[in-house]
């Protein structure tokens, strides 16, 4: 494995992906991304939909063909049975053959994953409430992503992708899947890579994360660092300017005589002091509005 | 203590953020770790972190309790009857 | 490659994990297999319902003649379904489950191999059944097909065993093109065969090869029909098909 030393010392990267970009007819999806996956971290792809974040994955895992350089546990994906092999890929709009059931899907996956294991797979299956001879088609849109959680958890594959995992399931299922989502991964490290528009709650689940804009990167942090490094300040807006004089401002609303800044660079020790003093209201910023106040829509101000 | 992988569990958080917050504990001598057998929590801790919360009592709860009561109109006495009456409640 | 899956089990899983092969290429034609008794009973049913109706016709019917329906042909027809669905079905399924192009590709037409070879046992099996039972009783020829009955049994196994495999070619590449370029590079290829076949019939008629063409055919001999001309088509099919799938991306 190659070690590329970024940050966490000694371990390597599973993924490397560099300078890609992806048209399909006229539009640019990926626009010279470049990104690196540690091992064994559970790293999310945070951004709203159409940001590439899917095209992303399927460069990762030679699912479409892009140009730039991309290397998955030190070889190029494509058409590559030795790194395919190691990798599961959970998509939102995987298909199954029309006659099978869900048990017929586990029983394909335990042909195909090598790491597979099927008392694993059985006991999730139950959890999600999935009947083992129901029809793939009969299956509803959150049951479709219950199944595709249980072939992505029981793969046990190194490097796990899950594309929008969420999709049609209810809060109660989405709190399973977290669960054990952490359970797994506490007892078998693993690298997961786990791209959702619901940032809110998996935020606490990421150690890494990469936010992607209109197919280009805005943030690539660790998520504590960047919980950390965010503060919101509101309050009169003389009050507001005054305070971020001087300081990376990264977003800015107003409403008549308020306004309300996103400030990068952490807080100060006297900052608790000037923000009396000044009259504004400090508060961190969850890293949903982080990513919201950085990306898309607040930016270019439109209304959606 | 709770091993890291019982905390995040329990806490829905990544493992690694567990670890970072066991880690600064350890950092301010709340825990220490007995090769072999776990994590700790340090004798006297408790009380630094009482000594600690009480030393910041003042700018943390007292500053901010007279800034609002400022902005609402009320005055130091008012305030201090108002103190009374709730301890008292108590 | 590691080899089988490790047994982590430790209770009596409700579904038993298969074996795995070790060789991404014997995978997927083992993958193949998976749900069987929900695709393989569709051709043989068919078949079945269509024999017990010529069955019924000749019970009923005093006919002296011996005929041969061409209801076998049925199966065949049947197949093509599966096999187009080997590519616009499987395939997008199987790129999902890590699999790659050359080894679903490969691995699929081992499994249609094994499949052609073994249903063409069936059927070779059942012509001896109706040969042994003059014509089940009733002197219908079903299974039998009249101009090789001369020949040796392997001639007579090939004819059962090669159309599945032409139409498998024909109906995978099909499939093939279906998946690259979606339906409309399917029309495009049917408008491109459509306006040969068209051009061909032209030339063929205007200079009056029609009589050659035919008499081309007939002289042909059954070896040659079943064991010498479809292969190269097979191949070609299968080549292009190859090329074609590499750069699939469903």
């Amino acid at each position: 494995m190659n070690v590329v030393g970024v940050g966490r010392g000694e371990t390597s990267n599973v993924a490397e992906v560099r300078g890609v970009t992806k048209t399909y007819g006229g539009q640019t999806v990926l626009d010279d991304v470049s990104l690196t996956v540690a091992e064994n971290t559970i790293h999310g792809l945070l951004g709203h939909n159409g940001a590439g974040k899917t095209t992303l994955m399927r460069v990762l895992t030679g699912r479409v063909f892009a140009h730039g350089d991309v290397r998955v546990f030190g070889e190029a994906p494509v058409e590559n049975d030795g790194v395919l092999g190691r990798v599961c890929f959970v998509g939102e709009d995987q298909r199954y053959p029309d006659h099978y059931q869900v048990r017929h899907v586990l029983e394909a996956a335990a042909l195909l994953f090598r790491t597979w294991d099927a008392a694993y797979a059985d006991a999730l299956a139950t959890d999600f409430a999935l009947p083992a001879r129901r029809g793939v088609r009969k299956l509803s849109r959150g049951m479709r992503s219950a199944l595709g959680i249980v072939v992505g958890l029981a793969s046990r594959a190194p490097l796990t992708l899950f594309d929008e995992p969420h999709l049609g399931l209810d809060a109660a299922f989405r709190q399973l899947f977290h669960d054990r989502l952490l359970a797994e991964y506490a007892e078998h490290p693993r690298t997961i890579l786990l791209s959702t528009h619901l940032i809110d709650e998996v935020g606490d689940l990421l150690e890494r994360v990469t936010v992607i804009d209109a197919g280009r990167i805005v943030i690539d942090d660790d998520a504590d660092d960047l919980r950390a490094r965010a503060v919101s300040v509101s309050g009169p807006v003389a009050a507001v300017d005054s305070f971020t004089e001087g300081r990376e401002v990264l977003q800015v609303e107003r409403l008549t005589s308020v306004s309300r800044a996103t400030v990068a660079g952490g807080r100060r020790p006297d900052d608790t002091e000037l923000a009396r003093h000044l009259g504004v209201e400090l508060e961190p910023v969850s890293l949903q509005d982080l990513v919201v106040r950085t990306t898309g829509h607040s930016r270019r101000g439109a209304l959606r | 203590m709770p091993s890291t992988t019982e905390l995040a569990a329990f806490h829905r958080i990544n493992p690694a953020t567990a670890a970072k917050g066991v880690h600064q504990l350890v950092a301010d001598g709340v825990l220490h770790k007995r090769r072999g057998i776990g994590m700790f929590v340090s004798t006297g801790a408790r009380d630094r972190l009482l000594d600690r919360r009480r030393s910041r009592f003042a700018s943390e709860f007292v500053q901010p309790l007279v800034d609002e009561a400022r902005k609402l109109g009320i005055d130091v006495e008012e305030l201090k009857t108002m103190i009374d009456k709730t301890g008292d409640g108590r | 490659m590691t080899a089988t899956t490790p047994d982590t089990s430790t209770s009596q899983a409700a579904v038993a994990a298969p074996r795995r092969p070790r060789h991404p290429v014997v995978r997927v034609a083992r993958l193949q297999f998976v749900a069987w008794p929900y695709t393989l009973p569709w051709p043989w049913g068919i078949l079945a319902l269509s024999f017990a109706i010529n069955l019924v016709i000749f019970g009923s019917v005093d006919e002296a003649d011996a005929a041969w329906t061409g209801g076998l042909a049925s199966i065949y027809f049947v197949q093509i379904f599966a096999y187009v669905q080997h590519f616009t079905r499987g395939f997008p399924f199987a790129l999902g489950m890590s699999v790659t192009r050359r080894a679903y590709y490969l691995g699929t037409w081992l499994y249609v191999g094994l499949e052609a070879l073994a249903f063409g046992a069936v059927l070779l099996a059942l012509r001896f059944a109706e040969s042994a039972t003059d014509g089940w009783g009733v002197s219908l020829e079903y299974f039998g097909v009249r101009f090789v009955r001369e020949e040796g049994v392997a001639l007579q196994y090939a004819v059962y065993v090669v159309p599945f495999l032409l139409i498998a070619a024909v109906g995978g590449f099909l499939g093939v093109v279906t998946v690259r370029w979606g339906g409309n590079g399917l029309l495009t290829l049917m408008a491109g065969v459509i306006l040969t076949a068209g051009v061909v019939v032209l030339v063929v008629g205007r200079a009056h090869w029609w009589d050659s063409v035919g008499d081309w055919f007939a002289g042909q001999s059954a070896t040659a029909l079943f064991a010498g001309w479809p292969l190269p088509v097979m191949v070609v099919l299968g080549l292009l098909g190859y090329a074609m799938i590499r750069r699939a991306t469903p």
